[in-house]
């Protein structure tokens, strides 16, 4: 996605509450188009600024709100970088493509996410299918607190719910850039329970 | 020209760019190449023009056969406009004669290296459209590998394409041989190499080229891997060549080496380094080339003093064989800053930059040492600009794409392409620009390079320019050369080598490049020899050894066999880097990711490994400890299983018979009493005799005295260890439990007085411990004074795991507290004051005054925590809540047998009278069924009235643990727990909601209650909730005499699986999920999902179910299930009690024809018939009702979820109350397994009686179902019941307490610890050990 078709950030004013690092590089910044209710996410990229991954990782933590009762969440794939913010808990997840592997997806994917799973025929299509149910999958563990405690077998990626629901959990593929997937997943529910 | 002017921009303008001064074009209409060399033929007639080291031309003589070659060209009708191939060895004089000849024919000539394959020939020489091609000898070709004797050009053709090739009949014709025909060409046609006209010449031989004529056309090699032809014009070359003259000086005594390939530009740039200035060029051999290192003695040798080459190869070179070198001109490459100074310590040296697309050389600058290295300053005639994507020029000192302009610009073969990469660049007003893709930016030094553009990689997800590796790479202490590539790891991942010459020490440059590197980076470090190099001179970036020579760890460092083979796999993700034991797997470029990856290829030899073990474990070292830890996969169990010996299954068969006899001593009491009532034909018993009796064999303390008894002779000499589990030593363990559980030696469990009764039973307890459980008979435990324990601790102390009996000790120490349901294995040790939370599972050491909770149990915090600090207050009253203890006790056991009272009475009301041998069985029929209905009504009555009365004491807060409250939860559990067993048909039933709030439970609508332990007023459920069996809801917590009580508050929708437990306190949100076995947090938010002791939230996604078949069914199936569930109330309980009724009947006939000596002795044997006809009823029952379970889903309001409550009543009310109750752990389970539809193996020890859908569960030979286990084999999320098989392999172990989910299979000799849970479709592979909720390896 280019700077050009990138649609305006909706909802809050974005740069308002930039550090004034982020603001000079304004350039760099895009919004990342998401359904209606979820949160803001903007997509970093280093090499309008340009930056290394240091500055990139910089930029990322000056990007987003300063209220300090908004989760952030910030994920890198050098040259990017997504950042969300919402009342409740959100996660965000980017990933370059990578190839698939069976053995891999086996390690990942739950038992009901293997049998109904449909891996695509195309190796390109199955490549992204791929790295699209992981980056779902870490973006849900991200939301949830602490991917660690996750053993992605055992978390259902949010790839497979049905309209992007999960009780009070809402998640989004995102639209990010050729040879990326990236997944958004907030919290939907009151945010005063959302621990 | 050692700078660059600036132009800084207006501030408010940052649009324009720095950029070279704009110098002259070269003067009027330009000059060709001929006119270069024309000029300096003119000056410097005599001087050498080309060494070979066997023969020297001077430039008279290069003139002269330059001129001879041409007309045989000519006579070739070669011209201007024509294109000539080239394809001869490096390092003759013929090359640059041919090449010359052909300028001098007015041609220009089309290199192909001789080295190169012909595939690459035929597509060049294609390409450009070629009409002949000048060879080397057949002869010389010989000497090329590869080519055999073959010519050189004939080797390549016929090329592909749309070119016509018209080879002459005459063949090839050499230069040497083209010279000598010149004066007469008659005859045939001079062996060896030769011209091979291909198209009809097209030029005009008369005359010679134009500036704007094409001189070469030389092909890059594109990223596309297409090669793209170029075309330079005699005007640029010789703009150029001339431009250059301003850089440096080249004097007629110099010697130019030339060492490149003539199929490389820069060899342009020697050839006229030499013929521009009347010097000698001397070509180098190809092989001296290409080692490069050897190209150094040879430079000396021959007394090179100008060389032109690429930073790789000067790298190489020693300083005293560059001691002759006086001029040194750098390009092609990044120049790094510390060879930059060394050589430029010694003489003049120049670094450039050009694309082939700009004529060779676009900037220069002169290198000094100490000096930034930059590119430098556009070239006389030439224009730069530092523009971005758009083509705008980007602000001062910004980064950008050089774009370069002005009179050196070529062009390319392909019309589109030139369009495409020559475009214009309005901005600066320039008509034709080259977009060199290569990233600059303006320095006050000149232009810095920064990279290509498309030399840009990513590793780890950070963006890097090999340049930029390839420079502090090569500032390495001890680096002479470097290069770096990205290499694919064989796990296909992306990495970062640094290929490096010298004498460097691997992990020096390694941490140098890190410590350079933005992100840290570090590449891999490979030390070769040499680099190996193109024709070009530049890195063979293709040839660069992969995998490297040497990987791994480093050679000082000694892995062991795992840590070894870790390293291994660790290198398939990371790449082959430098691993030791403290390499931490992060730090050396890991991604979450790639630890998802790592495990995957793992688990094929240790499958019970974890994503977290990776996090858990960061340094190899560690993590080869954890997999060490973990162990590998076992060879499944041999074909043959160890089966146990027959005598030992025949034994616990004469042991069930012992439990019955044990049972029918209170039937044979009660057959008396009943008889002294009825006064039908038995002899009669004083009721003296009968209470003795009872008290002898029916009370608690006779039971007591039994279980001692047995304990004592049984378990004599118990003590910890392994043991084999088909051995006497666990038969008579198994016994002694059974026994223990007959006799319900922990019926005074959670009195006062629990704590001397387990001393009466011969157990280590201390002064003050407060017993919520009393420890089993055949157990060893210690329990330190002021202890607490609360209900349904597992202390058993011993398990079986295959086919080893494990016996430990279990220690509690002095002010611990034990939580509801904690499971503590054998050898568990609980410190002083520690505390161990509910549900945890203790399999080792729990610190004194440390709290663990969890399955397995961890340190969570310090005990005593939420606790008050002080003294409990004494309650109120104390004495008379003690003796409401033993009221109570009273109750509790009395209350089943009150409950016939009433139904007595309604058969007296009726005129019935009480059935003796004489009644008619149509009579004793009617009469059971009223007597069921009334006692069943009753009872449930009576339970919900003393329930509820008792209830009204319970009060939240903190309190005294021997008060009002404590007694109350205390009793009403007792009377509840009764129920279980008495009412099982009336949980999970229509008519639970409505008892369980005459019991003042509030209970929502159509809230689904299964046999929950812990109701209470205080717990509440919210409409629609579910709860599965055996959910416990502790409201109360006990700990040193404190009673902390909460309500708990179940959601409206929410999910209680199998064994969930709720502490006090809790609440779980609307719509939410609590999993098997799992301990809920203390509050969830709505329609949040847990699972796991301690649980984490997992987001699932909840099936779309029929509301008429769940949660709002219509009225039809209101009165279907209200009929089904008031049958399975009533059926099995009626035939309960008939059967009853006629073993106490055939009890009497047989007392009253043999005595009653006889009388007791069939007592047993009455009952083992009463309990074979149970067993028969409830296997015709399952087959009748359900036929073969199959898998699939069920509604929670569908007759087939209604049948399979009904056999589920008939297992627990008829086979399991008569018989296999006392049986499980025996063959006889296996037996009843089978008949119900279950695949059992051989020698399986099956301790438990929670399994349903029997045909779907399948235990392979010799495995083993611990005590409280569960083999399920459905679920009921979402109100539908889903089924699926559970598949036990082959002498695989179930853990005490643990769950098995539906869809799951169990490797052959696999063990789940204890407490744990298999979650849903997983498979577990053989020989592997896991413990947890859920299951972690272990």
């Amino acid at each position: 996605m280019t700077r050009a078709d990138a649609p305006p950030v909706r909802g809050r004013t974005l740069w308002d509450p930039l550090s004034a690092g982020a603001a000079a590089a304004v350039g760099a910044i895009v919004g990342v188009p998401t359904p209606p209710g979820a949160p803001d996410v903007v997509l970093l990229d280093a090499r309008a600024v340009p930056t290394d991954p240091a500055g990139l990782r910089t930029l990322a933590r000056a990007t987003g709100p300063d209220a300090g009762d908004l989760q952030v969440c910030r994920t890198y794939r050098y040259p990017f970088a997504l950042v969300t913010w919402h009342e409740g808990r959100v996660g965000v997840d980017l990933e370059r493509v990578i190839p698939y592997d069976r053995q891999f997806a086996d390690a990942i994917l739950t038992p009901d996410e293997r049998v109904t799973g449909a891996v695509p025929s195309s190796r390109a299509e199955r490549d992204r299918w791929c790295t699209a149910q992981w980056s779902g999958k870490e973006a849900l563990s991200k939301a949830l607190g602490d991917a660690l405690l996750y053993d992605p077998r055992r978390l259902e990626g949010p790839a497979g719910w049905r309209d992007g629901r999960s009780g009070p959990w809402r998640a989004t593929e995102l639209t990010v850039p050729a040879g990326h997937v990236g997944w958004l997943v907030w919290w939907a529910g009151d945010a005063r329970a959302a621990g | 020209m050692s700078s660059i002017d600036v132009r800084v921009p207006p501030p408010a303008t940052p649009v324009t760019v720095p950029r070279g001064p704009l110098r002259d074009r070269p003067g009027g209409p330009g000059r060709t190449l001929l006119d270069v060399l024309d000029a300096t033929v003119d000056r410097h007639p005599d001087r050498v023009a080309i060494d070979t080291g066997e023969r020297t031309r001077t430039y008279r003589e290069l003139a002269a056969d330059v001129a001879a070659f041409a007309a045989r060209l000519r006579e070739e009708h070669v011209g201007p406009g024509d294109r000539v191939g080239v394809r001869m060895r490096s390092g003759t004089a013929e090359l640059y004669v041919a090449i010359l000849g052909i300028l001098r024919a007015g041609a220009a000539y089309v290199p192909v290296d001789a080295d190169d394959p012909d595939e690459r020939a035929r597509t060049v020489w294609s390409a450009a459209g070629v009409c002949a091609v000048v060879g080397d000898p057949p002869g010389d070709a010989a000497a090329r590998p590869g080519t055999g004797s073959a010519p050189t050009n004939a080797a390549a053709w016929p090329p592909d394409g749309a070119v016509a090739i018209a080879p002459t009949a005459g063949g090839l014709l050499s230069v040497d041989a083209a010279l000598r025909a010149v004066p007469a060409r008659t005859g045939p046609p001079p062996p060896g190499p030769a011209i091979t006209p291909l198209l009809p010449a097209v030029g005009d031989p008369a005359s010679g080229p134009a500036p704007d004529d094409d001189a070469w056309v030389i092909f890059t090699s594109g990223s596309t891997g297409a090669p793209k032809g170029v075309a330079v014009s005699h005007r640029s070359a010789a703009a150029f060549v001339d431009a250059e003259t301003d850089l440096w000086t080249v004097r007629p005594h110099d010697r130019v080496l030339a060492g490149l390939s003539v199929a490389f530009d820069a060899s342009c740039e020697e050839m006229w380094l030499a013929w521009r200035s009347g010097a000698a060029l001397v070509p180098a051999p190809r092989s001296l080339v290409r080692s490069g290192t050897d190209l150094g003695p040879w430079l000396v040798e021959r007394g090179i003093s100008v060389v032109s080459t690429v930073p790789t190869l000067a790298a190489m070179w020693d300083d005293d064989v560059l001691a002759g070198v006086r001029l040194l001109i750098l390009g092609g490459e990044a120049l790094p800053d510390d060879l930059a100074a060394r050589l430029a310590a010694d003489r003049e040296v120049w670094n450039t930059y050009g694309p082939t697309e700009a004529t060779v050389v676009s900037t220069a600058t002169r290198v000094a040492p100490g000096r930034p290295v930059t590119i430098g300053a556009p070239l006389r005639g030439w224009d730069v600009a530092v523009v971005d994507e758009d083509g705008l020029p980007v602000p001062d000192g910004d980064a950008g794409e050089l774009a370069i302009g002005g009179v050196g610009l070529a062009r390319y073969l392909d019309p589109a392409l030139d369009a495409e990469r020559y475009a214009p660049l309005p901005a600066l007003g320039w008509d034709r620009a080259y977009r060199s893709g290569d990233l600059v930016r303006a320095s006050p030094d000149g232009l810095v390079f920064l990279g290509r553009r498309d030399d840009q990689v990513k590793i780890g997800g950070r963006r890097l320019e090999l340049g930029e590796v390839e420079a502090h790479l090569a500032a390495a202490p001890g680096v002479r050369a470097a290069a770096a590539v990205v290499q694919r790891t064989p796990a296909g991942d992306p990495l970062l080598v640094g290929y490096v010459t010298g004498d460097p020490d691997p992990d020096v440059v390694r941490e140098h490049v890190a410590g350079a590197l933005s992100g840290g980076i570090a590449p891999l470090v490979v030390v070769l020899p040499e680099l190996p190099v193109r024709t070009s001179g530049k890195v063979d970036r293709r040839a660069l050894p992969w995998p490297p020579p040497h990987t791994a760890a480093p050679p000082d460092v000694a892995l062991d066999r795992t840590a070894g083979w870790l390293a291994e796999r660790w290198a398939e993700q990371l790449g082959p880097v430098a691993i030791g034991p403290d390499t931490d797997f992060f730090g050396a470029g890991g991604s979450s990711l790639s630890a998802a990856r790592l495990v995957s290829v793992l688990r094929a030899r240790f499958p019970t490994v974890a994503v977290a073990d990776v996090y858990a474990h960061r340094t190899l070292g560690a993590f080869a400890d954890r997999l060490d830890a973990l162990g590998e996969a076992h060879e499944a169990p041999p074909a043959v299983l160890r089966r146990a010996p027959r005598s030992w299954g025949i034994v616990q068969v004469v042991g069930v018979l012992v439990l019955l006899l044990i049972g029918a001593s209170q039937w044979l009491v009660g057959g008396l009493a009943y008889d002294d009532v009825v006064g039908e034909g038995l002899p009669h018993l004083s009721w003296v005799w009968v209470i003795g009796a009872w008290l002898a064999l029916s009370s608690p303390l006779g039971r007591g005295a039994v279980v001692v008894f047995a304990e004592r002779v049984l378990a004599r000499g118990l003590r910890p260890g392994t043991f084999d589990r088909h051995s006497w030593l666990a038969t008579r363990l198994w016994f002694v439990s059974r026994l223990a559980e007959a006799c319900h030696v922990d019926r005074f469990a959670g009195t006062p007085w629990a704590g001397r009764w387990a001393r009466v039973l011969r157990q280590d307890v201390g002064v003050g411990a407060r017993l919520g459980t009393v420890p089993p008979p055949g157990s060893l435990v210690t329990i330190g004074a002021g202890a607490t324990l609360e209900s349904d601790v597992d202390l058993q102390g011993w398990w079986i795991d295959g086919d080893r009996l494990e016996i430990g000790r279990i220690v509690i120490g002095d002010g611990a507290r034990i939580g509801a349901r904690a499971l503590l294995m054998p050898g568990a040790t609980v410190g002083d004051g520690a505390e161990v939370e509910p549900g945890a599972v203790v399999t080792g050491d729990v610190p004194a005054g440390e709290r663990w909770a969890g399955s397995p149990a961890r340190y969570v915090g310090r005990a005593g925590e939420g606790w008050p600090a002080e003294d409990p207050p004494r309650p109120a009253h104390r004495r008379l809540w003690r003796g409401m203890f033993v009221l109570g006790t009273v109750v509790q056991a009395l209350l089943p047998l009150v409950a016939f009272v009433p139904a007595g009475l309604v058969l007296w009301a009726l005129g019935a009278p009480a059935p003796t041998l004489h009644t008619g069985v149509l009579e004793v029929a009617l009469e059971v069924v009223a007597l069921t209905v009334v006692f069943l009504c009753s009872y449930a009555l009576l339970v919900a009235g003393v329930v509820r009365l008792a209830g009204r004491a319970i009060r939240p807060g903190w309190q005294a643990d021997e008060g009002a409250t404590g007694w109350a939860l205390w009793f009403t559990e007792g009377v509840l727990s009764t129920a279980r067993v008495l009412l099982f048909p009336l949980f999970a039933s229509l008519y639970t909601r409505s008892w369980l709030r005459l019991m003042g439970i509030p209970v929502g609508t159509r809230t689904e209650i299964s046999t929950a332990v812990g109701l209470s007023r205080l717990t509440r459920f919210g409409d629609h909730a579910f709860a599965a069996d055996d959910v416990v809801l502790s409201c109360g917590r006990a700990r040193s005499g404190w009673l902390h009580v909460e309500p708990i508050d179940v959601g409206s929708r929410t999910f209680l699986g199998n064994g969930a437990m709720l502490g006090p306190g809790t609440v779980t949100g609307d719509g939410s999920l609590v999993g098997v076995l799992t301990t809920a947090p203390l509050s969830s938010p709505d329609g949040t999902s847990w699972l796991g002791a301690p649980a984490i939230e997992l987001p699932r996604v909840a099936e779309a179910t029929d509301p008429a078949r769940t949660t709002a069914p219509p009225r039809r199936l209101l009165a279907g299930r209200a009929v089904m569930d008031l049958l399975r109330l009533l059926v099995p309980s009626m035939v309960s009690v008939g059967l009853g009724w006629a073993g106490l009947l055939a009890l009497d006939a047989v007392g009253r024809h043999a005595g009653l000596v006889w009388m007791a002795v069939a007592a047993a044997p009455i009952l083992l018939v009463c309990g074979v006809v149970a067993v028969a009823l409830t296997v015709a029952a399952k087959w009748l009702l359900m036929g073969r379970y199959a898998p699939g889903d069920h509604p929670l309001w569908s007759f087939f979820v209604w049948r399979d409550e009904f056999v589920n009543s008939a297992q627990e009310q008829l086979a399991g109350a008569w018989l296999m109750s006392s049986a499980i752990g025996t063959p006889l389970m296996s037996v009843y397994l089978r008949l119900l539809g279950a695949r059992v193996g051989r020698g399986v020890w099956c301790e438990t009686m929670a399994l349903t859908e029997f045909d779907l569960v399948d235990l392979g030979d010799g495995s083993v179902v611990n005590r409280r286990a569960c083999v399920e084999t459905h679920l009921f999320h979402d109100r539908v019941m889903k089924i699926g098989p559970s598949t036990l392999g082959r002498g695989s172990t179930i853990g005490p307490g643990s769950a098995v989910l539906p869809d799951t299979t169990i490797g052959d000799g696999t063990t789940i610890g204890g407490r744990s849970v298999v979650l849903r479709g997983e498979e577990l592979p053989a020989g592997t050990r896991w413990h947890g909720a859920p299951v972690v390896g272990a």
